[in-house]
């Protein structure tokens, strides 16, 4: 192997590792702020799951699978401070996606997220 | 038997061939994910995409709509018209309709070996894409436009309208048509996943970006008129989609013909996709064509060739639970091509395949890995050759959105060109940060 291509070697290694590490301290730095008191089932304003510490147990599956269908395309916080509606209107906004493009969701996916998005409309903010 | 200046008149080519085979992998792939859309809906980019710029079937049909977002689609009940989804959208603003900088920057590798020439390498950091966009659609009608302004593309400063054109959607939901009319790149939103240019790998399948020795080559961004239609099942179980362009074609050089010409020709394509849910689909590709080919250039027995040009393909995906997509694809081509030499009139053939898979173990973080092969023959040529090529990638999504993607990829290319079966090999390794804001 010729001096050249150890080097060539030698930083095609290290430069990537940089690039990636570097940018992933930053996100790990914001998620370390951990939730907001005022929204006690958020981890995180932008994090990809809900807490489910606390919740009555048969709104874990529900809580698991919003995060999973909902937070894909949307930011949790924006969805789960909605908190002004009813159950009904919540079944009319989950079921409306469902019918949308890539939603991935079935009918009973889609009553577990609603049963939680209606707890969490009542019991979510204190 | 050759002699030396029947080897000369091969070798322009041949270099160029090699030349542009090289390039194509250490090209980066267009980023082309459009934030000002995900402004526009409040929603992340993985709304429309799988990883930006891979787009998903939402992102495909937001493209077939207008640029407008796919709406519900109950069983058993009608779908909203275009003219209704236009008076509930947004209000427009600049805003919402400008991707001021999309961003690609990088750390590139590459050593290259060419049979009859010292190998060379080249290495270092840079910028290798910057583009604006522009696009949206105009207030309370059902026109859509798209602009892209390329400011730096492939580490260089080279300002360049890219795309441009205007359209027209109607219909409903469940069954919408379009035409548009401008510059549009081609395999953007017209195919299903495996038939798209852009990839999560470092650069697109050779099939796409592989100019033949016509210099044609797929991934192209010509003038021309187009129309489509879409139809879709109930929640998008199934989605069957026709597209037909009429364009310019491209020059002699293989440069697209973006004004007057003297070709007196038009290039016709056609797209036919299947997409069925979740995420899988099929799509069947034809290309008809005219052009140029100068032959012996610089020669004193230069002449021109106006060879006719057909590209047909299946390209097809299969996404396993949401984690692993299988990609494929096949393209067949034959080209019109006269002996240099005085010979007769023969054909270019290529029989052209890749196989790819994309994994995705967490939302916003694809492995990516993929294997070419060119299978190409030119009459007078040298016979039968081959080239392949192995790639791969890791992609991560640094922001929860997914606007911002840092990707590590490699490529391993090598075999022999059609017209001098010189053998070549290119290596290259790359990292880059994407941007989208």
């Amino acid at each position: 192997m010729t001096q050249r291509s150890i080097r060539f070697s030698a930083i095609g290694a290290l430069l990537p590792a940089m690039l990636f590490i570097a940018p992933s301290c930053l996100v790990h730095a914001q998620e370390r702020t951990g939730p907001r008191p005022s929204d006690p089932y958020l981890q995180n304003e932008h994090s990809a799951r809900p807490a489910v510490d606390g919740l009555p147990g048969g709104l874990v599956q529900g809580a698991r699978l919003y995060a999973a269908k909902c937070a894909t395309c949307h930011t949790l916080s924006r969805s789960l401070r909605q908190s002004d509606l009813s159950s009904t209107e919540w079944e009319d906004i989950v079921y409306r996606m469902r019918n949308r493009a890539s939603s991935r969701m079935t009918d009973e996916q889609a009553k577990a997220i609603v049963s939680y998005l209606a707890w969490n409309g009542q019991h979510g903010k204190k | 038997m050759r002699d030396v200046r029947t080897k000369k008149s091969y070798l322009a080519p041949a270099m160029s061939l090699l030349a542009g085979i090289g390039l194509s992998i250490c090209v980066p792939q267009q980023s082309s994910a459009l934030p000002q859309f995900a402004r526009r809906y409040n929603l992340k980019c993985y709304a429309c995409h799988t990883i930006p710029p891979v787009l998903n079937e939402q992102g495909y049909m937001f493209k077939r709509l207008g640029f407008r977002l796919p709406p519900s689609l109950a069983q058993g009940e009608a779908g909203p018209t275009i003219s209704y989804l236009v008076q509930n959208e947004k209000e427009w603003n600049v805003t919402n309709n400008v991707a001021f900088v999309v961003s690609d920057f990088g750390y590139q590798s590459q050593r290259s070996t060419q049979e009859g020439s010292d190998p060379t390498s080249q290495s270092g950091a840079q910028v290798l894409a910057m583009n604006s966009f522009f696009a949206g659609w105009v207030p309370d009608t059902n026109f859509f436009y798209l602009s892209e302004f390329d400011i730096v593309t492939n580490g260089s400063t080279t300002p360049n309208i890219a795309q441009a054109y205007i359209g027209y959607s109607g219909g409903n939901a469940r069954s919408s048509w379009y035409v548009a009319g401008g510059r549009e790149l081609r395999q953007t939103g017209e195919g299903t996943r495996a038939a798209q240019v852009f990839s999560l790998l470092p650069s697109s399948p050779l099939l796409f970006e592989t100019a033949s020795p016509t210099n044609f080559l797929v991934d192209q961004s010509p003038v021309g008129l187009g129309a489509g239609y879409t139809w879709a099942a109930s929640s998008y179980r199934n989605i069957l989609a026709i597209s037909a362009k009429v364009t310019n074609g491209v020059n002699a050089d293989g440069s697209e013909a973006l004004g007057l010409s003297t070709r007196q020709s038009e290039d016709a394509w056609v797209d036919a996709d299947w997409w069925y849910a979740p995420e899988s689909g099929v799509t069947f590709v034809d290309y008809f064509g005219t052009k140029d080919q100068t032959q012996n250039a610089g020669l004193t027995n230069e002449f021109t060739y106006r060879a006719n040009i057909r590209r047909q393909g299946v390209f097809a995906n299969y996404m396993l639970r949401y984690k692993v997509d299988f990609l494929g694809g096949y393209l067949r081509s034959r080209d019109g091509w006269l002996d240099p030499n005085g010979g007769p009139a023969g054909l270019f053939t290529g029989n052209d395949l890749f196989g790819q898979v994309d994994y995705y173990p967490l939302r916003g973080f694809g492995i990516s890995g993929r294997y070419d092969r060119l299978n190409q023959r030119v009459a007078g040529g040298p016979g039968p050759t081959s080239i392949y090529d192995w790639t791969g990638a890791v992609n991560k999504a640094l922001t929860p959105a997914g606007n911002v993607v840092a990707r590590i990829g490699f490529s391993y290319l090598a075999g022999r060109d059609p017209l001098y079966a010189l053998k070549a090999t290119t290596r290259l390794v790359e990292a880059d940060v994407m941007f989208n804001f």
